[in-house]
């Protein structure tokens, strides 16, 4: 027998994906071929050790996107071991070029610290007592005290002069008078205009009711007139309708009459 | 098993796909907490180097994220976004052969002994407590072997063993034919069964030894 399956019909094979006929062909193949039957096994083999390499568990960092164009990646830090202690050590080496650079100097004499950038000052003579020191702390106490007290006492004097300046009996009597004069001018003038306001106002609005009235009055005789016609009409109608029953009735006797008659 | 959970919840992953395609960030956000573990552990095995796997895998996102909205096919995510990682590890795998990037940890170096002192050092870059001894060893082993095989054939092994990739998704996503990828997968066993050989992995050794 000719029939050699392709590769990718052996893998289909493999896979279980071939049926009827061509899964037998390729069956019978591999029944008589040997080589090709170990090679197919030693790929399922391959497969099975495949299957022991697990998935590792990997945490989705955060994405966030202000702006289409950028996008921030919120990730937590895969950052090496190495990076802290590298870190601090860059920090501690940048802090000793800065010390030897602005000569800092600390040192601790007597129980006393001394800070020092350059050289160390003697500040050995400028000790205070207790008592200095208190007497100085009094002084500014007091100074502080009076400064605030005269503030106090110029605020006050301000306030009353401005008080006096502008109480009433200081104002200008004649200038008073004015301006009451000009406020009762002005309440007068006010006064006339609202009343000739209110005046013609009122002229329009009676304009205007006589106006609606005659309209009023000329729809009203309009409707009366209507009325009467309409009356007269079914009246003359009545008097048809009357007339013709009348005509009918005699109409009806005459000819009862004259069946009497006959029979008769 | 995770791959049929990422199957089952398709029909919602639609849905997401679409508000994302809209430029929603929480449902940006939740197809990445879908599909990224699954993108970190394919390119993992495609260049066997946790770091950089990892930073594929945040590349492919953001590839992902820039170029969504041009995706016209919504039924067409799962392969679109298995081809960006793809490329992307392909890229590496070229900057890697012309020798511009840090080599893998397990080099293609056929000597067993060499592989024994190169495992001591990939346990810094591989390190899980979690993970037993052997069975990173023969991670690492696998992985390896895997790097020394053609990348097409390589890819093909990866998707249908790993990623339970049906051949026609394989076949769409490497723009090739069913027949072809069939002949890869084909090829690409029985050349990783000649490596795993090489260094003496077996149904026999490793029944031994696991």
């Amino acid at each position: 027998m000719n029939y050699k399956p392709e590769e990718s019909t052996l893998i289909a094979y493999l896979y279980g994906e071939l049926s009827g006929e061509e899964k037998i062909k390729v069956e019978q193949y591999l029944s008589e071929n040997q080589e090709a039957r170990r090679e197919l096994d030693e790929m399922k083999e391959v497969l099975g050790i495949m299957g022991h390499a697990k998935d590792r568990e990997m945490e989705a960092p955060v994405f966030s996107f202000s702006s289409p164009s950028k996008v921030i990646v919120d990730s937590k830090d895969r950052g090496s071991w190495w990076r802290y202690p590298l870190g601090i050590a860059a920090s501690l080496a940048l802090l000793m070029v800065v010390g030897y650079l602005t000569s800092f100097k600390l040192s601790s004499i007597d129980g006393e610290l001394i800070v020092a950038f350059g050289d160390q000052k003697d500040v050995q003579g400028k000790m205070f007592t207790r008592e200095e020191v208190k007497e100085m702390i009094t002084l500014a106490l007091d100074e502080n005290n009076k400064l605030v007290n005269q503030q106090i006492k110029n605020t006050k004097d301000n306030l009353l002069t401005k008080v006096n300046q502008e109480s009433p009996a200081n104002v200008d009597q004649q200038l008073l008078n004015e301006y009451i004069q000009r406020l009762r001018q002005y309440n007068a003038a006010t006064m006339a205009g609202l009343l000739e306001e209110s005046e013609q106002e009122q002229r329009r609005y009676t304009d205007q009711i006589v106006q609606d009235l005659a309209i009023f009055m000329d729809l009203q005789r309009q409707d009366d007139l209507e009325l009467i016609q309409s009356r007269i009409e079914n009246l003359s109608e009545d008097t048809r309708r009357f007339n013709q029953q009348t005509g009918q009735i005699i109409t009806s006797l005459l000819s009862d009459e004259t069946q009497n008659d006959n029979q008769y | 098993m995770q791959v049929d959970q990422i199957n089952e919840s398709m029909i919602s992953a639609d849905v997401l796909i679409e508000k994302a395609q809209a430029g929603d960030e929480q449902s940006f956000n939740q197809l990445v907490s879908l599909w990224y573990k699954r993108i970190y552990n394919y390119s993992l095995k495609q260049c066997s180097h946790d770091e950089l796997a990892a930073d594929i895998t945040q590349r492919t996102f953001i590839a992902v994220f820039k170029n969504l909205p041009k995706l016209k096919e919504i039924k067409a995510f799962k392969s679109w976004i298995y081809r960006i990682a793809t490329n992307y590890c392909h890229e590496e795998g070229r900057k890697i052969a012309k020798g511009k990037t840090v080599p893998f940890t397990i080099t293609r170096n056929d000597d067993g002994d060499t592989i024994i002192a190169e495992e001591g050092e990939a346990q810094g870059i591989f390190f899980n407590p979690e993970m037993s001894f052997r069975q990173l060893e023969l991670e690492n082993i696998l992985f390896g072997c895997l790097q020394s095989i053609p990348k097409d054939q390589r890819t093909v092994i990866i998707m249908k063993e790993y990623e339970g990739m049906k051949f026609r998704e394989i076949a769409e996503v490497l723009d090739t034919s069913e027949n072809t990828v069939k002949t890869w997968l084909y090829r690409g066993l029985r050349l990783l069964k000649v490596k795993l050989e090489e260094r003496n992995i077996t149904k026999e050794t490793l029944s031994y030894e696991l």
